[in-house]
């Protein structure tokens, strides 16, 4: 009962079906709901690029322009290539829809695992950085980061528990927030750094380099930097939420999305370089580019407030990714069919749980760090974008509509250059996370296929095709009895409107025991026959399964024995434990044999 | 599976009849029940030292005389416990014996005295036990407490498995060990004797750190205080003796008397005369051996002794805690769980929750004996001053023969045992005393709440002045979410319990209504479909809703609400479909008047 008040409290009301109904979103507005997940990786892109090439030590540095300038080029082709999916996928074209149409059930599965890790992974690395530049402004907070990052992903599930979906007001705020400030750093900063009235900032001694510049620390650097790309599938995952011509309009905000993430990037890798900016431990690149540029006061804290309110945004989105994506695996029988209930608020409640759950987990195994994350993070993102790209081409070398020359090619680019630096990040990650992901996925395959198999070995089973009903079934009645009160009364009652032939079976353990019981059965039995079944090893179930094998023997085709047992409820749950359990032992020995059924007539206590 | 496991630690069931009562002659007993108090002689006199150190090596040399106070102290509660044998000679448990005599919360405080007790002396022998073995090998003291663990799991499965034909591997031990300490003692004094007190240890000894008063001496005199613990075992166990079982009690209380003062008083004695200062990580006993019998054989041998000694002690806590859990539970002051002997004739519970709560203590307290002996003699002197009570009361009430000369010593056991409670209450208080003081106000509150359960469940479901129930009849429902040969097999179930069965769908979807509708004219077997509708997709609040009319149709009358149910080959697979019927069942749970009753349809794998 408490319970069930805490949970409305938290959560609110049920709504009833009907309330269901699709917000159409403006293009301002989708701009800021799809593109929260792509942008917050900004505050933290730059600085993982930073952290690979330190190890070479600071001359290696200026080796972060040409990596953000290739990841850029390859945002770009990202993006033109999920235009393109757009065009085909008008419904809204999630990886694993688009894969299993195209390129088959395996390989969709395969998205659909690269998928749900990237979201889980996605709120475990949001969170962390969110709360990475919180602890940047206030250092005080570093110590509690992992609670503090637990108490956020709580704090987002219970809102998405309650559903948020009407909110999408709620997110163009901090989204624009961020943009506007994160180009005022850069603008700001930017002139400063040519006019020369901006320093570069103070040396801090650092330790030299461990390793010498290679080409496979660049390639690590880079690969470390494609987690900014993340999250920009969003948009085409999520097209019938835009207004007509929906399309069209997915299309031009994809197109922004990717303008603005390059000039983010970009703007701040640059300035980072120019200025000097080394990663540290507890203070984030952009927290320290940001108080280069405007010193430590308010405008800095708002930066950093609303740096955390994007990457809290960020995680948000996985809360509505994940359920969807699970309630479609549900829904083709590859995962739990609670997955695909949806609550009393009409969110899908064990998606949001199950996230929410694994999230925080990770949060506390890699102790809220997101450099720790990051190695996780890319490699499953960057699956899911080379079967999306690959499947394309697929898709318009099937149907040859119009163009489909040119769009194949552009998707083929695509499909090629994730693949790429799929393998990229595959390789030069591995020891460092990657390998985890990589098992996890045949892993989740498996399972989803083994699922999927035992749903449909059920269904089988169950299936009334070719059935005929056995005939009627006859039912033998006996009640339990361990001794005579109230509740065995009543049981006894029970039993004789269940059947008029209903028995009565006691097992013995002490002949003291039953000569007293048989005494006072004359009076209370009403006129139902006792059995007594002989127990020398004080065991109960022993004489009774002996009891009903001679029963179920005797009787005819589709014969059933039905135990009534009579059984107390104390009015208060953990007077349970006071007494014996015999009800529960007989009800777990029951379970798995077939034709009993064990019935329980409660007798209530008053206190 | 389980029960394939289950079968293999624990063995065969064996058979009501086959439970026998072993008797044992003096020897056997001797070595039966003197385990646990002998073995407190491995570690008392270290605890004196322990607690006088502190105001510097001078302060040592009061060991001695604490030592022999405290043999005074055993002489008096051995000789009183021989009165009490007079009494009962069906064993007297200081539970019954207080509760007899002086009345039941009396009986309760030295219940609850008795049982955290009993878990202490689990805890401290197996912590003691394991120093012994870590002194003498060093390097197993970084993992004493998962040997400790480890230790006190075997010996909980030993006793699952039933230790009562064991009574000769008792006897072993505990003579080898009176043979060890005898030797130890002998050879100790003889060579002091011959050469004097050998060099002391020139070692890094603190500064004292506390000036030597009184209370340092009474703190000091409590610690060595638990070598009395276990002198009750053989009061509770007459009845294990060969007739004449009181007068065999006597004498081996008496003789169980004689060996502890003089092992307990000579090692107190030696440490002192050869200068022992209690070190961390090495025993008093395992530094005394070394210096008498150097690092050679013997040495080991009493160190091996030693530690198995302090194993068997913890053993007799293993019979005598089931043993009172189940006097209390036949008495309602405890959960009737404790009452039952599982298949193997042990009361199986006891054993389970005295090694749970035995291995909790030894990893809170890190395996330190030390550590854990304030809290231990608390309960002990509780138990032991009610019990003398009690028989001063016994004596007074029923004047048998020389009722005064009984009276005097049962009442001299009374005081002293009651100054030495006060002494060790009052100089141990903050060190833990505090907690099993609280513990035994706890634990009383919780043994009369459970009684008055059980009284009030009783008078609920009495028989008496019950008149004849009205008639009963029942309405029968089945609840339908799908139509499948489970649900098939549940409607014939549910004609066979009525013929006015009726079927109930709660709709949360019209059009999968449809479906239904049109499917339930060929396979509904004839019974009515009744629809119920859900706005808000909830199966039970229309359900609930449907009952309830139901029930005040006929007030009087059942609702038998019957749930088919698929069970899946394997059990993990339940995990894959939704658990109406569990959510159902558990609705139901608190809701008078209704039966739930699954009918279940077995998979195949």
């Amino acid at each position: 009962m408490l319970v069930h008040r805490l949970k409305r409290l938290l959560v609110g009301t049920p709504l009833p079906t009907a309330q269901a109904r699709h917000e159409r979103l403006g293009k301002a507005t989708a701009l800021a709901v799809f593109a929260s997940d792509a942008l917050s990786s900004v505050a933290y892109a730059t600085e993982e690029i930073v952290l690979v090439l330190m190890l070479a030590g600071v001359v290696a540095l200026s080796y972060s322009l040409p990596i953000g300038i290739a990841i850029s080029l390859l945002i770009v082709i990202v993006v033109s290539s999920y235009r393109q999916t757009i065009l085909a996928y008008p419904k809204g074209g999630g990886a694993y829809i688009v894969t299993k149409d195209n390129l088959g059930t395996v390989a969709g599965l395969i998205a659909a695992a690269a998928l749900l890790i990237d979201y889980v992974l996605t709120v475990a690395v949001s969170v962390a950085a969110g709360i990475a530049a919180v602890t940047s402004a206030l250092p005080v907070l570093f110590p509690y980061r992992v609670w503090l990052g637990v108490l956020g992903v709580v704090a987002i599930a219970v809102a998405n528990l309650r559903g948020i979906r009407e909110s999408g007001k709620i997110f163009a705020l901090p989204t624009y927030l961020f943009v506007g400030s994160m180009l005022l750093v850069i603008g700001y900063g930017g002139v400063g750094a040519v006019f020369g009235w901006i320093g570069a900032a103070p040396y801090a001694p650092h330790p030299a380099g461990l390793e010498g510049v290679g080409l496979f620390l660049l390639l690590r650097a880079f690969a470390a930097g494609c987690s900014a790309l993340t999250g920009v599938e969003a948009v085409s995952d999520g097209v019938p939420a835009f207004k007509p011509p929906e399309a069209h309009n997915a299309r031009v905000v994809l197109a922004w999305l990717g303008a603005l993430l390059v000039t983010l990037f970009l703007g701040i890798t640059f300035l980072a370089y120019d200025f000097g900016i080394r990663p540290r431990e507890d203070e984030t690149v952009v927290s320290q580019l940001a108080r280069h540029v405007f010193g430590t006061g308010s405008a800095y804290y708002v930066i950093q407030l609303v740096t955390m309110l994007i990457l809290l945004l960020a995680a948000n989105t996985s809360f509505a990714d994940f359920p969807r994506l699970a309630f479609f695996l549900a829904r083709d029988r590859f995962i739990p069919r609670q997955f695909g209930n949806q609550g009393d608020r009409l969110v899908f409640s064990n998606g949001i749980v199950i996230l929410g759950g694994m999230a925080a987990l990770l949060l506390v195994i890699f102790r809220g760090n997101p450099h720790a994350l990051i190695p996780l993070y890319a490699v499953g993102v960057f699956i899911s974008f080379t079967l999306s790209q690959s499947s394309m081409v697929r898709h318009w070398l099937r149907r040859r509509t119009e163009g489909w020359w040119w769009r194949a090619s552009v998707n083929g680019v695509g499909a090629l250059v994730t693949g790429l630096v799929m393998l990229t990040i595959a390789v030069t990650k591995f020891s460092h996370g990657a390998w985890i992901v990589l098992l996890l996925i045949p892993s989740l395959v498996a399972l989803f296929i083994g699922m999927r198999r035992h749903y449909d070995d059920v269904a089988l089973q169950l299936s009334l095709e070719d059935f005929t009903p056995p005939p009627p079934m006859t039912n033998t009645v006996l009640v339990l009895v361990g001794d005579l009160h109230k509740g065995v009364v009543r049981a006894v009652q029970y039993a004789k409107t269940l059947s008029p032939n209903a028995k009565a079976v006691y097992v013995e353990t002490d002949p003291e025991r039953t000569r007293r019981l048989e005494e006072r059965w004359v009076k209370y039995g009403m006129g139902t026959p006792l059995i007594v079944l002989n127990s020398p090893y004080r065991s109960l179930l022993g004489p009774l399964v002996d009891y009903l094998n001679q029963l179920q023997r005797q009787g005819g085709p589709n014969h059933v024995v039905t135990i009534v047992l009579p059984e107390f409820l104390p009015a208060r749950w953990w007077h349970q434990i006071l007494h014996n359990q015999t009800a529960l032992l007989i009800k777990g020995a029951m379970l798995f044999r077939k034709d009993v059924v064990v019935t329980d007539v409660p007798h209530h206590l008053r206190r | 599976m389980l029960s394939a496991l289950k079968r293999v630690i624990v063995g065969e069931p064996l058979a009501t009849a086959q439970a026998r009562h072993e008797r044992l002659s003096k020897s056997t007993g001797l070595a039966i029940f003197a385990s646990d108090n002998l073995s407190s002689v491995a570690y008392a006199s270290e605890e004196i030292l322990r607690v006088l150190i502190l105001a510097g090596i001078g302060a040592l040399d009061l060991a001695s005389p604490i030592g022999v106070a405290i043999a005074v102290v055993i002489a008096i509660v051995i000789y009183s416990y021989r009165q009490t044998l007079l009494a009962y000679p069906q064993g007297a448990s200081d539970y019954i014996v207080a509760k007899d005599n002086i009345g039941p919360l009396a009986g309760l405080t030295a219940g609850g005295a008795l049982l955290i007790d009993y878990t202490l002396t689990v805890a401290v022998s197996i912590s003691a036990g394991v120093a012994a073995m870590t002194s003498a090998v060093p390097m197993l003291f970084d993992h004493r407490v998962i040997v400790c663990v480890v230790a006190i799991a075997l010996i909980a499965l030993g006793n699952l498995r039933g230790l009562r034909e064991s009574g000769r591997l008792f006897a072993l031990p505990s003579y080898l060990f009176i043979a060890a300490f005898g030797l130890l003692l002998g050879v100790g004094f003889v060579r002091y004797a011959w050469s004097g007190a050998p060099a002391p240890a020139v070692g890094d000894v603190a500064d004292p750190v506390v000036p030597l008063t009184a209370l340092l001496v009474l703190r000091a005199f409590s610690s060595g205080a638990v070598a009395l613990t276990g002198i009750e075992a053989v009061a509770d166990g007459v009845t294990a003796f060969k007739p004449p079982e009181v007068h065999n009690a006597r004498v081996v209380l008496a003789a169980l008397g004689v060996i502890m003062v003089t092992l307990f008083v000579g090692t107190t004695v030696l440490a002192d005369v050869y200068d022992v200062v209690p070190k961390h990580e090495e025993t008093v006993v395992s530094q005394l051996a070394w210096q008498i019998f150097g690092g050679g054989p013997l040495y080991y041998y009493v160190q091996g002794v030693s530690m198995l000694i302090l194993i068997l002690a913890a053993n007799t806590a293993f019979a005598d805690f089931p043993r009172l859990a189940f006097f209390m539970a036949r008495d309602g002051y405890l959960p009737r769980q404790f009452g039952n002997r599982g298949d193997r004739l042990v009361f199986s519970n006891g054993v389970v929750i005295l090694a749970v709560v035995a291995i909790l203590l030894v990893i809170v307290f890190r395996g330190s004996t030390h550590a854990l002996i304030p809290l231990y003699a608390v309960g002990v002197f509780t138990s032991f001053t009610l019990s003398q009570v009690s028989m001063v009361r016994r004596w007074l009430r029923t004047r048998p023969e020389r009722w005064a000369w009984r009276v005097a010593i049962n009442a001299t056991g009374a005081v002293t045992t009651a100054t030495v409670l006060v002494v060790v209450a009052a100089t141990k208080f903050v060190d833990g005393a505090w907690i099993v003081i609280l513990l035994i106000g706890l634990l009383i509150g919780l043994f009369l709440a459970i009684r008055s359960h059980y009284d009030s469940v009783a008078r609920q479901l009495s028989l008496d002045a019950l008149e004849p129930p009205p008639p009963m009849s029942t309405i029968v429902l089945v609840l339908v979410g799908d139509l499948h040969r489970g649900v098939i097999q549940a409607i014939q179930y549910a004609q066979a319990l009525s013929p006015s069965a009726k079927a109930v769908y709660v709709e949360t979807d019209p059009e999968r209504t449809r479906r239904l509708e049109e499917r339930w004219g060929k396979w509904g077997l004839g019974i009515p479909l009744v629809v119920l509708s859900s706005p808000y997709r909830s199966l039970l609040g229309p359900l609930l809703d449907y009952i309830d009319h139901l029930r005040q149709q006929a007030p009087n009358h059942m609702v038998t609400l019957v749930l088919p149910e698929f069970i899946p080959a394997r059990w993990w697979q339940q995990l894959l479909h939704n658990q109406t019927a569990l959510l159902i069942k558990g609705a139901m749970l608190f809701r008078r008047n209704v039966v739930v009753t699954d009918v279940p349809y077995h998979l195949r794998n």
